[in-house]
């Protein structure tokens, strides 16, 4: 039985694991691209879930929604700091991933959505993959 | 003033002054059999041409680029073109979640904008072209007066985001040319 509660606290933390290829995921500058939070439909993290930073990365290496490729670092995102950007986080858990939750933007706009993700980029911490 | 350049392979051809001759040498660097295109499917139609004679402002043309800033300016553009190249075959799920395919009409666009950016003297620096997870490519650039962001779609919209000073704006622009304007005016 899961020890998680159904409602994301702004207190918790969520990550995204980030992949090597293609170039360019990563600017000059070794700053994450906003690319990584723009996708179709919301945005894949993982719920910190009262975890260290360790076990989170080893639960998502281990357990990635696609096998092909790597996770090479991880953002780390506070929750209440995406939402005070406008962004809205949701528990969505899965059968084979009780942490799994989606970030979006409240009002999703398919051109619009570039706002704030570089705040919450910014505001993150990148993490190694071990 | 100077009207923009066009590109004819390496080789630049600097027109000033008149709208007529810079629309003749548009007309002939498309025509040109030299200029080739690395990644644009010429029968995609929902890429918009370039009309670069339209651009007729008070910027300076690469073709007063000394041969160190020629050197530069090549290399930023060669690289940025070999990142965008990347994006070429992604597959579905290339980001380890369920990103969509970089679109060709995206990577097309991107190319286009590329290419009329480094028309102008120094506008090509500082880009860097990223992946999306929706199949949009984006160029973004930080510097000392803020963060500023393109997304190129497959529908042929592009996307401009700045920020500057806590202060952001957004425009969505439909050519390239209203684009590279934006760059002049917002980012340069």
């Amino acid at each position: 039985m899961s020890s998680l509660s159904e409602n994301v606290e702004d207190g918790e933390f969520v990550f995204r694991g980030i992949v090597d290829k293609p170039e360019g995921i990563f600017d000059r500058y070794g700053k994450l691209a906003t690319g990584c939070l723009k996708q179709s439909t919301g945005v894949s993290v993982d719920r910190d879930g009262n975890r260290t930073d360790d076990e989170v990365i080893e639960f998502m290496v281990e357990n990635r929604p696609t096998s092909n490729r790597k996770f090479v670092k991880f953002l780390k995102m506070n929750v209440g700091n995406i939402r005070s950007n406008g962004w809205k986080v949701d528990a969505d858990p899965l059968p084979t991933n009780e942490f799994h939750a989606e970030m979006d933007q409240v009002v999703p706009s398919k051109h619009l959505n570039q706002v704030n993700a570089r705040a919450i980029i910014d505001s993150g911490m990148i993490i190694d993959a071990k | 003033m100077i009207d923009y350049c066009v590109e004819r392979n390496t080789t630049f051809i600097g027109l000033k002054n008149t709208l007529a001759l810079g629309c003749v040498a548009s007309a002939m660097a498309f025509a040109s059999p030299e200029y080739e295109l690395n990644f644009i499917d010429k029968k995609d139609t929902n890429v918009p041409l370039v009309n670069y004679s339209l651009f007729s402002r008070d910027v300076e043309s690469i073709q007063s680029l000394t041969q160190e800033e020629e050197r530069v300016e090549a290399a930023e553009f060669d690289h940025a073109m070999k990142v965008l190249g990347s994006f070429v075959g992604l597959e579905k799920g290339w980001d380890g979640y369920d990103a969509e395919p970089i679109s060709s009409q995206s990577i097309n666009l991107t190319e286009r904008l590329l290419k009329a950016i480094r028309v102008v003297k120094g506008l090509i620096l500082g880009w860097d072209v990223s992946p999306t997870g929706r199949g949009s490519v984006q160029i973004e650039k930080t510097t000392d007066c803020g963060y500023f962001e393109i997304e190129l779609f497959e529908d042929g919209l592009m996307y401009c985001f700045s920020e500057r000073n806590g202060e952001s704006t957004c425009s969505e622009l439909k050519t390239i040319d209203d684009v590279v304007s934006w760059v002049i005016d917002v980012v340069s």
